[in-house]
């Protein structure tokens, strides 16, 4: 994907977001996209065994 | 004129060699002499300093005073509400915010009797810095004022190392009390999650925020730590233990210690400067002829404890912020606004996902807790960088030492180990277990002791 189409999929998912941004500011939120989407890619999802971290246990206090 | 320590001033108070009040008047002196420079505060109070000053001035002179903090100089990083005086978070976003209440901890502090000085600067809301399109400039470094403080605690920082006050609070989601801490020859300690409360405190990643002391020796940093840790009401996450006799402890040694060393964070991982790697080097060996046992530990790689946090971080910021940030977005600066809105690129399976890995993480950590009583490793991979080069993406470039026991939430203390080749400090922090505080600030006082590397003070 070329630079022009980075942005303009970062525009997309800004405005879901709620968020309609200037394209100098959306090439800046793209910049730092690119390092994230490497920072999402080291977090894979758990093994399927792995407790969620939605569990709740009501004997807890805090 | 100036004491080194709060330590030493409170000696001063009980010979009667010093008063608070000459101390706070040397204090306001300096602070008007070198803050044009240093911008390490953002509202000086010198009417409160000078009442609360003569106030622990007459306890004193009677024979009562509150204790080890009575009449000692302090500052709050710009993020911890203070009743009456303004508290901004060095936004536009919350210029002329002022609070009701003290914060928890900033209430404790002053019932304990420290002497209110000021606000001091932090990086916009405890992340977006060092910028210079804030309302007031970032804080500048008094070992090299071309220098970064580090941050987001820079106003903490750089106080303290130019002895305008004896102590000061910080903050620490990923490494914002020990990176200036480091980089500005400091003590800070991030304290175990949920010791020292957090209402009346900005959040910036609820999940991984600590309010700690910032001040210049390990000793000083216990003695803030005992008036500020105790029950939050307010704040969920708070344990409510306190920290009686944290200080009493300091003195104990290191005999018998087993410090684990995390070598391949700082050798391979994130590679430290030379400087600071023999520093470090030099460091454990002043700890083995201290009698502490010294042996390498392996984790997982510093990059994943990085983009953990991260992750958590960004999502959990942007959750505070999004309402703000999607109708005034303009009044924020430019690289807290571009750094908090990529939480909203980060998806729900994203964020549990991190959360669940944190778990699996923090129970690693545990067990490595159980064959050692402290972790050491690099705070910081060298000196600090010049205050107009800071890389704006930092918090994504997956080096960071610090982010490991924010995720966790164990114990944090950095401080000095010497100079590098810039003639800047360089740094090392010692970690320990869940509510281990008293160990770590006990291994760090020891070494303080030993070498005296925290007495070295900037020439301005």
């Amino acid at each position: 994907m070329d630079e022009t189409g980075k942005d303009a999929a970062i525009a997309a998912a800004l405005r879901t977001a709620g968020y309609d941004l200037p394209p100098t500011i959306v090439a800046d939120v793209a910049r730092g996209h690119g390092l994230l989407a490497a920072v999402l890619a080291r977090i894979g999802p758990p093994r399927p065994e792995a407790e969620p971290a939605t569990t709740f246990r009501p004997e807890t206090q805090r | 004129m100036i004491p080194a320590s709060i330590a030493e001033a409170a000696g001063l108070f009980r010979a009667r060699k010093l008063s608070p009040v000459e101390l706070a008047r040397a204090c306001l002196d300096r602070i008007a002499q070198l803050d044009g420079r240093l911008h390490a505060f953002v509202a000086v109070t010198e009417a409160r300093a000078m009442d609360d000053a003569r106030a622990a001035e007459q306890r004193l002179m009677r024979g009562e005073p509150l204790g080890p903090l009575d009449g000692i100089p302090f500052a709050h990083k710009d993020i911890v509400d203070t009743a009456g005086i303004a508290t901004t978070c060095c936004s536009r976003i919350r210029a002329g915010h002022v609070p009701q209440r003290d914060a928890h901890a900033a209430k404790r502090l002053a019932d304990a009797g420290t002497v209110l000085l000021g606000k001091l600067t932090t990086h916009e809301f405890a992340l977006g810095g060092p910028s210079f399109d804030l309302p007031t400039p970032p804080a500048r470094n008094p070992w090299d004022t071309g220098r970064f403080t580090g941050g987001s605690s820079s106003g903490s920082g750089a106080a303290l190392a130019a002895g305008m006050v004896l102590g000061a609070t910080g903050s620490d989601t990923m490494g914002s009390i020990r990176s200036p801490a480091v980089f500005c020859g400091i003590t800070g300690l991030k304290p175990s999650y949920g010791l020292v409360g957090r209402s009346g405190v900005f959040p910036l990643a609820q999940s991984l925020d600590h309010v700690g002391p910032m001040a210049r020796t390990a000793e000083d940093c216990a003695l803030l730590l005992e008036a500020m840790a105790g029950p939050d009401p307010e704040d969920p996450a708070c344990d409510g233990r306190d920290a009686a006799g944290v200080a009493a402890q300091l003195g104990q040694g290191v005999r018998g210690l087993r410090i684990g060393v995390i070598r391949h964070f700082h050798e391979t991982d994130n590679r430290g400067s030379p400087a600071a790697l023999a520093n470090l080097d030099a460091a454990l060996a002043v700890f083995r002829e201290l009698g502490a046992t010294v042996a390498d530990v392996t984790l997982t790689p510093l990059a994943e404890w990085h983009a953990v946090n991260a992750v958590i971080m960004l999502a959990e910021a942007h959750a505070i912020h999004g309402a703000w940030l999607r109708t005034r977005f303009s009044e924020y600066g430019g690289i807290f606004r571009e750094r908090v809105i990529l939480g909203a690129l980060i998806g729900s399976e994203h964020y549990l996902n991190a959360q669940r890995r944190r778990r699996a993480l923090a129970e690693e950590m545990t067990r490595a807790f159980a064959r050692h009583d402290v972790l050491i490793t690099l705070a910081q991979p060298g000196e600090a960088p010049a205050v107009d080069a800071v890389s704006r993406w930092g918090v994504l470039e997956l080096g960071s030492f610090a982010a490991p026991f924010n995720l966790t939430g164990g114990p944090s203390v950095a401080l000095g180990t010497g100079f590098g080749e810039w003639g800047m400090p360089t740094g090392m922090q010692i970690a320990g277990a869940a509510f281990g505080d008293a160990t770590v600030l006990r291994a760090a006082h020891a070494y303080q002791q030993a070498t005296g590397w925290h007495r070295r003070t900037p020439e301005l």
